[in-house]
């Protein structure tokens, strides 16, 4: 798809209907996609879409360039699931969870969907969702977490810890599931 | 993190970056209701430019339709005119001048100027067109702005207006002619004014609710709290008799020497002979956050340190029967000071000759209590204190200043000594240190449980041949504490 960005910001700036109609077209399914990660249904991830486009619209004029627009428009969708979850109570009592050292086989992904694999992460506990969510996936560090969650570094480690644990185990149990419905075909 | 823990998070970041799913129509249908209700809500503003713009406008349009009012309201000859348009000064003023005038003098004024008749569009003045200030107001509201009013009379009689005529009588009578030329401006109807739409763009940090709404973790450094507390323990004074010295106060009191040869080796007679008993202590402290983990406290302290301890033994005055237990005579010496009663109570009367004093190896269980005021200064180290549940590890030094000791003897008799009588020394040093377990009830207060220990570094007595005591205190307090919130 090409379009050109600059004429699509300036477009949503004027508060034209239809560039900002354009910009979430192109958009949208992206943002969609993430809120559902950080969420546990589709109305929830529907609430959280809703409210991130609107603070795109609105605050498009504080918009630089200095970073591609997706990004931009990508962090505040993260910000606004992270105060949807906090609104929701959800990140309350984040504690740090024991997780034994062992050596954990990393399962590979390959042969799942990514909607299997958002299910996956929908069914963790909501702090092993989001820390997971923040740290594999968004790509942000274990201090940072603790700060925007205030917790404490460790409390995200474990969280991840067992987030990880947790989705191998799935991964696992959902490989062998398909290996033994391919053995009775 | 480990290459492969990395590589599974790249590879679960790879799945998710083309991760698109279409959002229900809904969604845009909500978003777009509240760009509306948002865009309705906003006022439009002037951009400043058109506003100071309009100022301007409006205020050469007052000007201009006072100019006009002035000369539609004169009635006196030209030179009269003249000289009322010289004075500029308060353009009120100068149409209140000119308020007895009829309207329709004007027409009279430029017949007679011109001696022709006028159109009856010239004679048609507005009755509204008066001298009062209101009716300039009225005009203007319904004026076309400058630019678009070019009629070049209005430029003309303006022009004609600000001139200053010094003398009356020097009008030109050419000047009579722009008034012929003098066209009535007629108000625009409302729905041909022009209206203009500005955008205003306002910059402002989109995140900044968040980031005052996102509560970081306050940093508890410079944090004051005050706790009170209290402690069930025990207390040990620790004494210890010095062999020889008992030999020196046996000597003393005896004319006969040792007749037991009980101190004829030379190993102390004492060792720890002191048994703790049930004591207390009450606490007030003040503390401070250094930084996240250590803490500063001090206070003040009540202890009283109750315990039991034995004499070895008693001196006997073979002919009274008197006996004079050791542990309180070896008190009086040094440099004590008991009063001359005390004294008596305790010594024996040696002043019949010829009878000898023995000694007596008896234990003899006496009550020992003391009582002191504390002054701590303790360093403390704390683990996880952001949690419910936190850990102190605390050490430091205590002051004693001791307040009184009361030694009871198996007859009954109490010996009480103060710090006046220069037995006890009044401050001494002890070394301090302690395990505290803290919860947090909320930000402000805290609940706590610690176990402490406490020994003296210095002798609790005053250049006492006989006896040194370094007390220990040991115990469990409970306690609770208030933080002041910066």
């Amino acid at each position: 798809m090409v379009f050109d960005e600059k004429e699509l910001i300036s477009g949503c700036r004027a508060r034209d209907r239809v560039a900002q109609k354009r910009l979430y077209d192109i958009y949208g399914g992206k943002m969609y996609a993430i809120s559902l990660r950080y969420t546990k249904n589709s109305e929830d991830a529907q609430d959280v879409l809703q409210d991130a486009f609107i603070k795109v619209f609105e605050n498009i004029d504080s918009f630089r360039g200095d970073s591609p627009l997706e990004f931009w428009i990508r962090t505040i969708v993260v910000n606004t699931a992270l105060k949807f979850l906090k609104k929701q109570k959800k990140l309350i009592g984040l504690e740090d969870v024991y997780e034994p050292e062992q050596a954990i086989v990393e399962h590979p992904l390959a042969g799942f969907q990514w909607k299997q694999l958002m299910e996956f992460i929908q069914e963790l506990p909501a702090g092993c969702q989001t820390v997971f969510n923040l740290f594999a996936i968004e790509g942000y560090k274990h201090q940072e977490i603790a700060e925007m969650l205030n917790i404490s570094e460790g409390t995200s480690k474990s969280q991840f810890a067992r987030a990880r644990t947790l989705l191998q185990q799935k991964l696992i149990k959902e490989q062998r599931f398909d290996n033994e419905s391919v053995k009775k075909q | 993190m480990s290459q492969s823990k990395n590589n599974n998070n790249n590879e679960w970041r790879k799945f998710f970056e083309k991760a698109v799913e279409t959002p229900p129509p809904n969604v845009w249908d909500a978003i777009e209701k509240r760009l509306d209700e948002n865009l309705k809500a906003k006022p439009l503003i002037a951009p400043w430019w058109q506003r100071y713009w309009l100022a301007a406008a409006s205020v050469l349009v007052v000007l201009g339709v006072g100019t006009i009012i002035l000369l539609v309201n004169r009635t006196q000859s030209p030179q009269e005119i003249v000289a009322n348009l010289n004075v500029k000064s308060n353009p009120v003023q100068s149409s209140k001048a000119a308020s007895n005038v009829e309207p329709q003098t004007f027409a009279q004024i430029e017949e007679s100027s011109t001696g022709e008749a006028r159109s009856a569009e010239h004679n048609a003045i507005q009755p509204s067109l008066t001298s009062d200030p209101k009716t300039s107001v009225a005009l203007d509201r319904n004026m076309r702005s400058p630019a678009e009013s070019k009629s070049p009379n209005w430029v003309t009689l303006q022009t004609f207006a600000s001139e200053t005529v010094a003398d009356a009588k020097k009008v030109d009578i050419e000047h009579k002619s722009l008034f012929s030329n003098v066209e009535w401006i007629e108000p625009s109807p409302v729905q041909e004014l022009k209206t203009y739409w500005q955008r205003r763009y306002i910059f402002y940090n989109p995140y900044a609710n968040e980031s005052v709404e996102d509560d970081l973790p306050k940093s508890e450094s410079s944090t004051l709290w005050a706790a009170v507390s209290f402690m069930p323990g025990g207390f040990n004074p620790n004494m210890e008799f010095n062999h020889q010295s008992v030999y020196q106060m046996d000597h003393a009191l005896s004319t006969s020497g040792f007749t037991n040869g009980m101190y004829a080796n030379n190993r102390s007679v004492t060792g720890n002979r002191d048994q703790p008993k049930i004591s207390y202590q009450a606490s007030a402290q003040v503390g401070i956050n250094l930084s996240k983990n250590w803490t500063l406290e001090s206070g003040i302290s009540y202890l009283q340190g109750n315990s039991t301890s034995r004499s070895p033994g008693f001196f006997l005055n073979k002919m009274t029967q008197e006996s004079a237990d050791l542990l309180p005579n070896a008190l009086m010496y040094g440099k004590a000071n008991y009063s001359p009663e005390t004294i008596e109570q305790l010594q024996l009367d040696n002043s019949i000759e010829g009878y000898s004093t023995v000694f007596v190896p008896m234990d003899k269980n006496m009550d020992n209590n003391y009582q002191f005021l504390q002054v701590p200064l303790m360093g403390g180290y704390t683990f996880r204190p952001e949690k419910k549940f936190s850990y102190t590890m605390l050490a430091g030094g205590i002051t004693n200043i001791f307040l009184t000791n009361k030694l009871e003897t198996m007859s009954g008799f109490v010996l009480e000594t103060k710090p006046e009588n220069n037995v006890y020394n009044p401050l001494g040093i002890s070394a301090a240190a302690g395990v505290r377990v803290n919860y947090r009830i909320n930000n402000a207060w805290y609940t706590n449980l610690s176990a402490n220990y406490q020994h003296s570094l210095t002798d609790s007595f005053k250049d006492n041949p006989f006896l040194k005591s370094k007390p220990q205190v040991y115990g469990i307090s409970w306690g609770v504490r208030y933080t002041f919130q910066n």
